[in-house]
């Protein structure tokens, strides 16, 4: 299942796949994996993306 | 004793050691979803392995003539390898963030060509000495062929994508 969630919030940050996987050391492709639900990333991974992106893991993993 | 042969087993023997050593410091710089990938990709080459040895041991038991069993073990081992390192990069677990393709592809390349045209300079010529101076290196081109394509199609896939990610933000705006 895609995540829209991850990626409307990165785009409100105005940052690329590329430079939200530096910030959070990992690839492009994982992030790109991440987006289009092909990829379940681990908490800590979560917890990573959830602090570059200032956003809850609610409001980013959560399914509703 | 053939000091060719032991000069050769103690170069893959310091290059295993070496291999093992490093690895410890390349495991961290791949992430968890390439090592997720990395771990697939042993298990499919450990299969693949294992079936391909099956096939020789078969083999072996009919007693063919033009079956040379210590090339297709060797054999095996090529596309076992070659099937680890196929996934590993079509699906962007095989480099890390700093291990650089482009030199690595055009070093492998030349090496894949350069066994190619060895294999078939000895069987045009008639020199092989025994089977391993024809068909390993050949087989050893092939594969490495293959693994160049698997780059070139995952170098395309990566284009794609990029492409396509800049379309989105594009249509946002």
């Amino acid at each position: 299942m895609k995540n829209l969630k991850l990626k409307a919030a990165r785009a409100a940050k105005d940052l690329s796949q590329e430079q939200l996987a530096i910030q959070c050391n990992v690839s492009r492709q994982t992030i790109n994996a991440i987006e289009k639900g092909d990829y379940n990333p681990t908490i800590n991974l979560c917890i990573a993306i959830c602090k570059v992106l200032d956003k809850t893991l609610d409001e980013l993993f959560w399914e509703q | 004793m053939n000091i060719v042969t032991l000069f050769l087993a103690l170069s893959i023997l310091v290059a295993i050691i070496l291999i093992c050593f490093s690895d410890r410091k390349k495991v961290k710089q791949f992430d968890e979803r390439q090592l997720i990938v990395r771990g697939r990709a042993v298990n499919l080459a450990y299969v693949t392995l294992l079936i391909c040895l099956f096939i020789v041991l078969a083999l072996s038991t009919m007693n063919l003539p033009w079956l040379d069993v210590p090339v297709c073990v060797i054999l095996s081992m090529f596309i076992s390898l070659t099937i680890f390192s196929v996934y590993a990069i079509l699906n962007n677990a095989y480099f890390t963030n700093f291990k650089k393709e482009t030199p690595f592809s055009g070093v492998f390349l030349s090496v894949s060509l350069l066994n190619l045209f060895n294999g078939f300079r000895h069987l045009f010529n008639g020199t092989a000495e025994d089977s391993f101076d024809i068909i390993l290196p050949v087989a050893f081109g092939i594969l490495g062929v293959i693994i160049i394509i698997a780059l070139f199609i995952r170098k395309r896939m990566d284009k794609k994508e990029l492409e396509e990610e800049m379309q989105e933000e594009e249509d946002v705006e």
